[in-house]
């Protein structure tokens, strides 16, 4: 643990890390899509109705995803030294 | 609870077996079938591309058209994604060793794990039934975009009776993974021998783990989406097709979907689907990188949580893939940031693989190569994906052969290095035989070079404007110089496809006459060497493992040996453990609760579709529903869930007939509830409100009708378990589990209503 401490690098800490990359949005401009061209064009030619469908739609698909990706996880980590 | 095992099993018995091992090979055998398949059809593509005009006997009328081009192109492409690359490095390796490498007996779920591979097997044979129909197969893709998978054969040949059985294979498909995926997740929580924390599980395990999340999570999307082009088909619904569409000169009856609606569903599977498709392979590759470096993984907690890493930003890079237009700049950012970062883990993986064999006493054994061809084959198509990260380079190559090179590369031949090597490393353990270590590394040598004479210089077709997907190239003028790679390509196609030959020589000539394999050839560490080869019907003949160290004590200093299995106890003095070969109660709750996880995405998808398609769309008419009926209904499952709790209660006050009562009540309830909804079916129907009537009307009775099916599941397994005591399971264990699903649903239900409600 000592050893540890002492490769730190001063000041440096996961929430540290965080903050920076949040803060880095602060420095954006408009961005543009990484990934498929043609799903890109085609939700680009999409009138604005439907582009904000669509930004809800992938919320609601993300958001379960997302928490239970992590739900189970943390079932995993609360049994991690359980055995049969 | 006891695992089932085999006593001198008969012919039925051994193909209907429940044991995970039996499991594992048919997984192995089928997707050994279906690469086969695969790799013909596409030696038929290269060839076609070449000599468009040459005749072939077996095709019909001789000359291959554009629409039978078109047809092997999708064929090819789902045989591949889903029968090949899904399959044999989750189903097949994980089905076989994930059980043994925790030490377990069996996977949790016996039975619907031998289910999963026979609805794999019936997936395959619909698939492949395409090519015997009137029409043929279908020519939408292994993506299958509407409009064109979703208006029969009005759109071409292979669009009709292909197109149905295709989507028909990829809805069993669905239902075949996500019981393997509960089933691993299942068995990798709970079915842990003592001492397998998870800092001591293999690597190949929480690749496996990893990869039925996904598995999970993204196929109960898929099987959503299925349902709608299926409905889109066969009942004229408009989920996915626009409205005045004119087709072949005929005005197609259906108004107002959105093609990009099938966009949206399909690739939240399709991104983890390349996850799905290589983690397992970076598992493998880690592991047997350890193994033939005899040094332990370098950095294996941040190899286990870069696998972790990898699962979870796969579903934020899907998001990022549509998120675009119109979007606040800084969100824009944010997901522009989880995008690239995902190529963080990946970095961390490759470093650490190189680090693992960094100073190593490295064994070039067969497996080995084919482990270091994967790491090969990971950078470059890494490399090359970086450029498809730019949107402005994106949107030039994207329909060319650079993407067809890019991810052929990073997605499959990597991950069929992985299964390469993990079939050259674990076939003793398999078998009980050893392969031929040259044709071995001949086989190696020879696709090594071959997949790089074939991708390479894609590449380069690419980049000079070839375009995939077209059958025949020869009639644009600007096409013609690029000619002479397509046959350079063409010719290292087919010496590859050859080089597997002495693959299926040497596997088959081995499995009969191969020379008897010690139970730990390797000198591994993991607990799969620890038994016999192959291993006896429970996996460790009675005498269960615990684990007192790591996966990869290899050159432990101050060791006689230079590895340390597992469950090798050393100078530590713990006192031996008694550990029990049964497989815990509890695994019925953790079951239950992933299939909900499942559940819930698939209403997930629904509730995102209808909200995408109401965005799209132009048509849309609220429809006036008897709220006073479906209120009534809301109400009565509700009561269902207290007289369940109610239940419960006798239960535990040890009163058995109070608590059959009110599980009897809760099962009426839940009938009375269905018959709520059938009346407001009936209602819709006598004023003419049909599945197709309008959008509204057609999602509502996709909503209700699904939860009713899962309701009525619910009364099934209600009245079962109130008729006669579970002989495999106690009565407090399954009671537990079908409570946990009841009331899930019915939350599931107060969601829906309320959904349905604000939409009024």
């Amino acid at each position: 643990m000592g050893a540890g401490r002492r490769n730190r690098i001063p000041g440096a800490s996961g929430a540290g890390f965080a903050a920076l990359v949040a803060l880095s949005g602060l420095a954006s401009s408009s961005a543009m899509a990484q990934g498929c061209a043609m799903c890109y064009q085609t939700a680009a030619a999409s009138a604005a109705p439907g582009r904000e469908a669509l930004r809800h739609g992938i919320l609601i698909l993300l958001v379960p995803a997302v928490s239970l990706f992590a739900g189970i996880f943390g079932m995993i980590y609360r049994r991690r030294s359980l055995s049969r | 609870m006891t695992p089932t095992m085999a006593r001198s099993p008969g012919f039925l018995q051994r193909i209907f077996s429940t044991d995970h091992k039996v499991v594992g090979l048919q997984y192995f055998f089928l997707a050994l079938a279906a690469v086969t398949i695969g790799i013909v059809l596409s030696l038929l593509m290269r060839f076609h591309l070449v000599w468009p005009a040459a005749h072939l006997p077996f095709i019909g009328g001789g000359v291959m058209t554009p629409e039978q081009y078109l047809a092997l192109v999708t064929m090819h492409g789902t045989i591949m994604i889903f029968f090949v690359l899904t399959t044999a490095p989750q189903n097949a390796f994980g089905n076989y060793f994930l059980p043994i490498q925790i030490g377990a007996p069996e996977m949790a779920f016996p039975r619907l794990n031998m289910l999963s591979f026979w609805l794999t097997l019936a997936a395959l044979v619909c698939v492949l039934a395409a090519f015997a129909v009137p029409g043929g197969a279908p020519i939408s893709g292994w993506t299958a975009y509407p409009p064109l998978s979703g208006l029969g054969e009005v759109t071409g040949p292979g669009e009709g009776t292909g197109q149905t059985l295709w989507i028909m294979g990829i809805l069993i498909f669905c239902v075949a993974s996500l019981q393997g995926a509960l089933n691993f997740i299942t068995t990798t929580i709970d079915m842990r021998a003592p001492g397998m924390t998870l800092m001591r599980m293999p690597l190949t395990v929480w690749a496996w783990f990893v990869t039925a999340i996904l598995s999970l999570l993204a196929f109960s999307v898929l099987f959503a989406g299925g349902i709608l082009l299926l409905l889109d088909r066969a009942a004229g619904t408009s989920f996915f097709i626009p409205g005045g569409l004119v087709v072949n000169g005929e005005l197609q009856g259906h108004g107002g979907g959105s093609p990009l609606l099938w966009q949206h569903l399909f690739w939240f599977f399709g991104h983890p689907e390349v996850y799905i498709a290589i983690l397992p392979g970076m598992g493998v590759v880690s592991h047997i990188l350890a193994n033939f470096s005899r040094k332990p993984v370098f950095g294996y907690r941040a190899m286990a949580l870069a696998l972790c890493a990898i699962g979870f930003l796969g579903f934020l890079v899907w998001g990022h893939h549509m998120f675009v237009s119109g979007m606040n700049p800084y969100s824009g950012l944010t997901f522009s940031l989880l995008t690239v970062s995902i190529g963080v883990p990946s970095a961390i993986k490759t470093f650490n693989w190189l680090g693992t064999m960094w100073g190593g006493k490295i064994q070039l054994h067969t497996p080995m190569l084919f482990a270091i061809g994967f790491v090969s084959f990971f950078i470059t198509g890494g490399l090359s994906g970086i450029f498809l990260a730019q949107p402005a380079v994106d949107t030039v190559l994207h329909a060319t052969y650079y993407v067809v090179a890019h991810f052929h590369i990073v997605m499959g031949v990597a991950a069929i290095f992985g299964i390469f090597a993990a079939t050259y490393y674990w076939f003793p353990k398999m078998f009980g035989r050893a392969m031929d270590e040259p044709l071995g590394k001949l086989h190696f040598w020879l696709t090594f070079v071959g997949v790089y004479c074939i991708f390479m210089p894609m590449h380069f077709l690419g980049v000079a404007g070839g375009i995939r997907r077209y059958a025949d190239a020869s009639g644009a003028k600007y096409l013609a110089g690029l000619q002479p790679l397509h046959e350079f390509i063409t010719i290292a196609a087919f010496i590859t496809g050859a080089a597997q030959l002495i693959f299926f020589w040497n596997f088959f000539r081995s499995l009969r006459s191969g020379a008897p394999a010690a139970a730990n050839p390797w000198s591994a560490t993991t607990l799969e060497w620890t038994t016999s080869s192959p291993p006896p019907a429970d996996n460790f003949a009675g005498e269960f493992p615990c684990v007192y160290r790591g996966p990869y004590e290899y050159s432990v200093p101050g060791e006689a040996s230079d590895f340390l299995p597992q469950n090798f106890r050393g100078a530590r003095a713990a006192e031996a453990v008694t550990v029990a070969g049964e497989i815990p109660e509890r695994v019925y709750a953790t079951g239950v609760t992933m299939l909900l996880a499942g559940v819930v995405m698939f209403f997930m998808a629904l509730v995102s579709a209808e909200i995408v398609r109401r965005g799209f769309s132009s048509d849309w008419q609220a429809l006036d529903l008897p709220w006073r009926i479906l209120g009534l209904c809301t109400a009565v499952l509700l009561a269902s869930s207290f007289t369940l709790e109610r239940a419960g209660g006798r239960w535990r006050a040890g009163d058995p007939s109070g608590f059959r009562h009110w599980w009897m009540v809760t099962a009426i309830l839940g009938g009375f509830f269905l018959t709520g909804l059938a009346m407001v079916w009936r209602q819709l129907s006598a004023a003419g409100i049909g599945l197709a009537t309008n959008p509204s009307s057609s999602f509502f009775y996709v909503f209700t009708v699904a939860h009713a099916v899962h309701v009525l599941g619910g009364i099934v397994a209600l009245a079962a378990l109130a008729v006669r005591p579970p002989r495999r399971v106690s009565q407090a264990a399954a009671a537990g589990a079908v409570s946990i699903y009841w009331h899930t649903i019915n939350g599931l239900w107060v969601l829906l209503f309320l959904f349905l409600w604000l939409q009024r």
